[in-house]
């Protein structure tokens, strides 16, 4: 066996193995013995000498010659992975064009990895740092350390590396900024690389000079460490205690051909005696990661993975306490528990492990009759599934659990076992038991698994039953007669339903366009005369089925596109953490509804204003700590994120409690710039029409804008972006106490409910949500002021007048007022009447770009293709309203 | 080295493309015989309904459906400033697209009175546009073609429908999208 391939069985077998499996762990011990015989074939000894150690533990482990199993395991499986950096570092000496397909996939997941590293570092220091935290955001880095050496990025490799050194070294303090300047320059990194696959890597000053600063804060404070590496390794001494000849020295030291230094370093910081000895100090904490696929992708499918198999194990259990006898249930219950443990310590979510271990050992007691199935068993399983469910929501951002009740229930748990059981003992510390297992000939193998391993794609669920990886092996007996018993394909079915499929946009977007035709040409059909003259039964009702197919196949593919704001609002923390750092504030950051799903080119389009909004309201909305605490608030500022859906639409609201808008301040400068009619008396001005003049452009830029509580600076753009998605905005403002910005944004982009209306011989398509009544005018309802401007009374309110003719300067078309109609439009507070010929009728329409020259024309948003194959122009009634009310001083 | 495989690839693509690559059509205004290189027409249509768009300049005669997508349409007649002529039974559409520096491609219609062929005008038999004497703007012409019985004006279609073009159709509306994109990048 080659060394490549001695290393990938290695590989493929850590991952599968659980340390309870001590067969696979016998295979794994062999696997890592030929490798070092491999490895010492081919003169690296560094590899060899590893692999040998490794191989020594893990047989350790199976003759139970180690106190913590885990922690044993931990560190075999991490010395293959060292193991395997080294050797693909060896055999890559210099730096090759990766291949082009990995290197974008890594683009692709580092772009939503390094987000997310930002959002934990931004919390982090935020919210205090918890050591899960930390350990999980230098997981993240060392994972992509390892992703940029086997993709040849020496720089961004020693980069992440030096600032894992960090990490580690700054036990106290989080070095935050470092964090961030890494991440900052990976960007970069990852947009030169997406842009030109062989792109040289970005000069990466900045980031070291602060990763140096950060270190020499560090040895200020942490000597003891820094002697200690000292004596170790001249590279990790540079880091901790003269860091800017790291500047100088690491590139050269990381960037040699030979990267066997670096994984010697990698593995030996803190002792030289035992290459494993550094993990020790991060117990619990170490990820396998085999694939390039991003951490957080994994931990999503597992919480949307572990959801289901809670829910199934709560069925089971109800239906178990409703008295069925059925032993299935049981295994239902406890293969459920199982899986989620095992992935949930594959992706080392501590926690959770640790209650999925004490239910499903209180299961197996069950399940082997050791423990009768008393009521008292079942509602400590529905409590462990609960708390199991709340850990998960945290993954996602929900409540976090109660460190007492968790420990609680773990107790409860354990009790359960040993209470009734006085004898049993832990089985994973029986030494006497474990031979015979292993002698056991089980039919426990790896082979569907390692296929399905094969594929990037696949996750690591254990839900086949052969992948079920015993943590006793008590178990392992019982797993195989569970195995033997239970339904494979029943099994196999589950497995697949959680599946979820990566597609490109591209893609998708054909797809959602497709779609959009089908529509279009299934209304052709429909509409068309000769179909409508025919009259047959059999032809209408099989249209109108056809009619329902492709309405639900619109419907599906619109939820294709929908991804949550979850990656727009943690930006959105970072940014509030940087404008407060430098504004000198404090301001805590609460965030709502990340989980509301919009449309993505709307998520894609509503991150500048939100920007916008986001700086406005912390350098401007936001006090400073001396100010709000003199007008007896308290000292940090909140700013509040949230999301919802509201009406049809989804509201993004941004809200501070900072200082709030000035109303007299707005007016006064308002009728300065004369935007509002001096004689007009300012009393009866709406807050809301006050606050919208910050919208008007140039409204601002005129006097400096902290006068005004600030506000205002690009606004009109803010606006101009949100109504282009069809959106509006709202300010709500209350002065001394805060301020409101709410975004108004539609579901999707892609389709409106429309009202087809003609002029002349053109139709336009006015959106249904914007009309608010249409009727025919009598000539007592209309009035002329001044003999130009002509206005209709509607339930007596005056409204203006606006003739679509004349908007769109058409020649044809109706020109008597009493003989065409008047729609009542509405949108945000202002109402007008419009004028058309006729309405046509109502219809669903897709949006359309008009053209990719379209230019931005006021009053229409877009184009919609009608039945006949004929385009009409879809109105903006936002814009139109606007055109049409605008004073002529700030319109031109 | 990658880009040396870059620069064979598109040697490749340009040798398989040899063949269309000196090909133009050749289509009328009025009197006067204009030629687009092939590459750049995606197609030829009749005249289809065409939807009027406010606020443009005169030439841009509005959108139209290109089989679900919506395009939009100039009159070259128009546009070039000859003499507006009545649509006939010849009058058609050809659907031209040009690569825009930024990587998008922009599909635009132009009626034309006729179509004509398509011709092989191999590079020896292009001439630079003269000086004077044509009612053309100079920048929209690649050059004159010479063939057996007439000369052919070419068009430079990336200049005639592409990001210029588009800056002067916004341009000629108030509210520019160009000032909104420049906006956006500085907020």
């Amino acid at each position: 066996m080659g060394l490549k391939a001695s290393i990938q069985a290695a590989a493929k077998a850590a991952v599968l193995t659980d340390a309870g499996d001590l067969q696979s762990l016998v295979a794994l011990g062999d696997l890592l013995r030929q490798l070092s015989t491999d490895a010492s074939g081919e003169g690296i000894a560094e590899v060899a000498r590893t692999s040998a150690e490794a191989a020594d533990l893990s047989d350790a482990i199976v003759l139970r010659q180690v106190d913590d199993v885990e922690a044993a395991f931990r560190r075999v499986i991490e010395a293959v992975r060292a193991c395997d950096t080294a050797i693909e570092q060896a055999s890559a000496p210099a730096r090759e064009p990766a291949d082009p397909e990995l290197l974008l996939a890594w683009v692709a997941s580092c772009e939503s990895s390094l987000p997310e590293i930002e959002h934990l570092a931004v919390t982090a220091e935020s919210h205090g740092l918890t050591p899960e935290t930390a350990a999980d955001i230098r997981r993240r880095i060392h994972t992509l350390k390892g992703e940029c050496g086997v993709l040849s990025l020496s720089e961004a490799q020693s980069l992440c590396h030096d600032l894992e050194s960090l990490i580690d070294a700054s036990a106290d303090r989080f070095p935050t900024e470092a964090v961030l300047a890494v991440a900052d320059w990976m960007k970069t990194l990852a947009t030169s690389l997406r842009a030109h696959p062989s792109a040289a890597e970005p000069d990466a000053t900045i980031a070291r000079s602060t990763l140096a600063i950060a270190s020499v804060g560090l040895t200020k404070g942490d000597n003891g460490q820094a002697t200690r590496r000292d004596s170790q390794h001249p590279a990790v001494s540079e880091t901790a205690s003269t860091a800017p000849t790291i500047l100088a020295n690491s590139s050269d030291f990381f960037g040699t051909p030979n990267r066997r230094n670096d994984f010697g370093e990698a593995t030996t910081p803190s002792s030289s005696s035992d290459p494993f000895a550094m993990f020790t100090s991060i117990p619990a904490e170490l990820r396998v990661s085999m694939n390039l696929e991003g951490a957080d992708e994994n931990v999503g499918d597992f919480a949307l993975e572990a959801r289901e198999h809670l829910a199934n194990a709560e069925a089971a259990v109800l239906a178990l306490e409703s008295g069925s006898t059925d032993a299935e249930q049981v295994n239902i219950v406890f293969r459920a528990f199982h899986t989620i443990k095992g992935v949930a310590g594959f992706l080392n979510l501590s926690r959770i492990v640790e209650v999925a271990h004490a239910a499903e050992f209180l299961l197996d007691k069950v399940r082997s009759n050791k423990l009768a199935l008393s009521p008292e068993v079942l509602e400590l399983v529905l409590t462990s599934s609960d708390m199991l469910g709340q850990l998960i929501g945290m993954l996602s951002g929900g409540e976090s659990a109660r460190e007492r009740e968790l420990k609680i229930l773990v107790h409860r748990l354990e009790a359960a076992c040993e209470g009734r059981f006085f004898g049993a003992q832990r089985t994973e510390s029986t030494p006497a038991i474990a031979p015979i297992s292993v002698a056991t000939p089980t039919p426990v193998s790896n082979t569907p698994l390692t296929s399905a391993t094969s594929n990037v794609e696949s996750k690591p669920t254990a839900q086949t039953p052969s992948s079920i990886a015993p943590s006793t092996p008590a178990e392992s007996a019982t797993i195989a007669e569970a195995a033997a018993t239970a339904s494979p394909t029943k099994q196999h079915a589950m497995a697949k339903a959680d599946q979820s499929v990566k597609v490109s946009t591209q893609r998708m977007d054909a797809l959602v366009n497709l779609v959009g035709e089908l529509v279009i040409a299934q209304l052709m059909v429909i509409q068309d005369p000769v179909v409508t003259k025919l009259g047959d039964q059999r032809v209408q009702r099989n249209l109108a089925h056809l009619g329902k197919i492709v309405r639900d196949l619109q419907e599906t593919s619109m939820s294709l596109r929908m991804v949550t704001l979850k990656s727009t609002f943690q930006k959105m923390a970072r940014l509030v953490r940087d404008v407060a750092a430098k504004a000198g504030k404090r301001i805590q950051l609460e965030v709502e509804g990340e989980d509301v799903e919009l449309d993505r080119n709307v998520v894609e389009e509503i991150g500048d204003p939100l920007v916008h909004m986001i700086r406005n309201a912390c350098d401007h909305g936001i006090e400073t700590s001396a100010d709000r605490l003199a007008v007896g608030k308290s000292e940090v500022g909140t700013l509040r994120l949230r999301a919802f859906h509201s009406g049809g639409s989804i509201v993004i609201e941004v809200e501070d409690d900072g200082r709030g808008l000035s109303r007299e301040r707005i007016l006064r400068k308002c009728l300065e710039k004369g935007l509002i009619d001096a004689s007009r008396n300012t009393d009866e001005i709406s807050d809301l029409e006050v606050f919208n003049y910050i919208f008007l452009p140039g409204f601002s830029t005129a006097e400096k804008i902290t006068d005004i509580s600030g506000r205002g600076v690009g606004m009109d753009v803010v606006r101009r972006n949100i109504e282009a998605l069809r959106g509006s905005v709202e300010i709500r403002s209350t002065l001394g106490k805060g301020s409101v910005f709410s975004m108004r944004l539609p579901l999707t982009m892609a389709i409106i409910d429309g009202m087809v209306v003609r002029v002349g011989n053109q139709r336009y398509i006015v959106p249904t949500l914007n009309i608010e009544r249409s009727f025919r005018p009598t000539s007592e309802q209309l009035t002329k002021v001044l003999g130009k401007g002509e206005v209709a009374k509607v339930r007596d309110a005056l409204l203006p007048i606006y003739r679509l003719q004349r908007v769109f300067h058409l020649t044809e078309g109706e020109r008597e007022l009493e003989h065409g109609l008047l729609l009542v439009l509405e949108n945000g507070k202002r109402r007008a009447c419009v004028f058309v010929d006729e309405i046509l009728g109502q219809q669903q329409v897709v949006i359309k770009t008009l053209g990719d020259t379209q230019p931005h024309i006021r009053g229409v948003s877009g184009g919609a293709i009608l039945g006949d194959g004929r385009v009409a122009l879809i109105v903006d009634v936002g814009g139109l309203l606007e055109t049409a009310t605008t004073p002529p001083a700030i319109a031109a | 080295m990658a880009n040396h495989e870059r620069n064979e690839s598109t040697n490749a693509s340009r040798a398989t493309n040899g063949s269309n690559e000196h090909k133009f059509l050749t289509f009328c205004l009025g009197s006067e015989h204009f030629g687009v290189e092939i590459l750049r027409v995606r197609e030829i249509i009749g005249l289809i309904a065409i939807t009027p768009l406010p606020q443009t300049p005169a030439y841009v005669k509005g959108v139209m459906n290109l089989r679900g997508r919506i395009i939009p349409v100039i009159d070259l007649r128009q546009r070039f400033g000859l003499l507006a002529a009545d649509a006939t039974k010849e009058t058609c559409v050809v659907v031209l697209e040009a690569a825009n520096d930024d990587g998008s491609q922009t599909v635009m219609g132009a009626i034309v009175d006729s179509v004509r062929e398509v011709q092989d005008i191999p590079p020896a038999a292009i001439e630079p546009p003269p000086e004077f004497g044509c009612e053309i703007p100079l920048r929209y012409i690649l050059g004159m073609g010479k063939l057996k019985d007439r000369v052919v004006v070419l068009l430079d279609i990336a200049e005639v429908i592409g990001m210029r073009e588009r800056a002067q159709i916004a341009g000629a509306i108030k509210d520019t999208a160009s000032l909104t994109q420049g906006e956006r990048r500085a907020a």
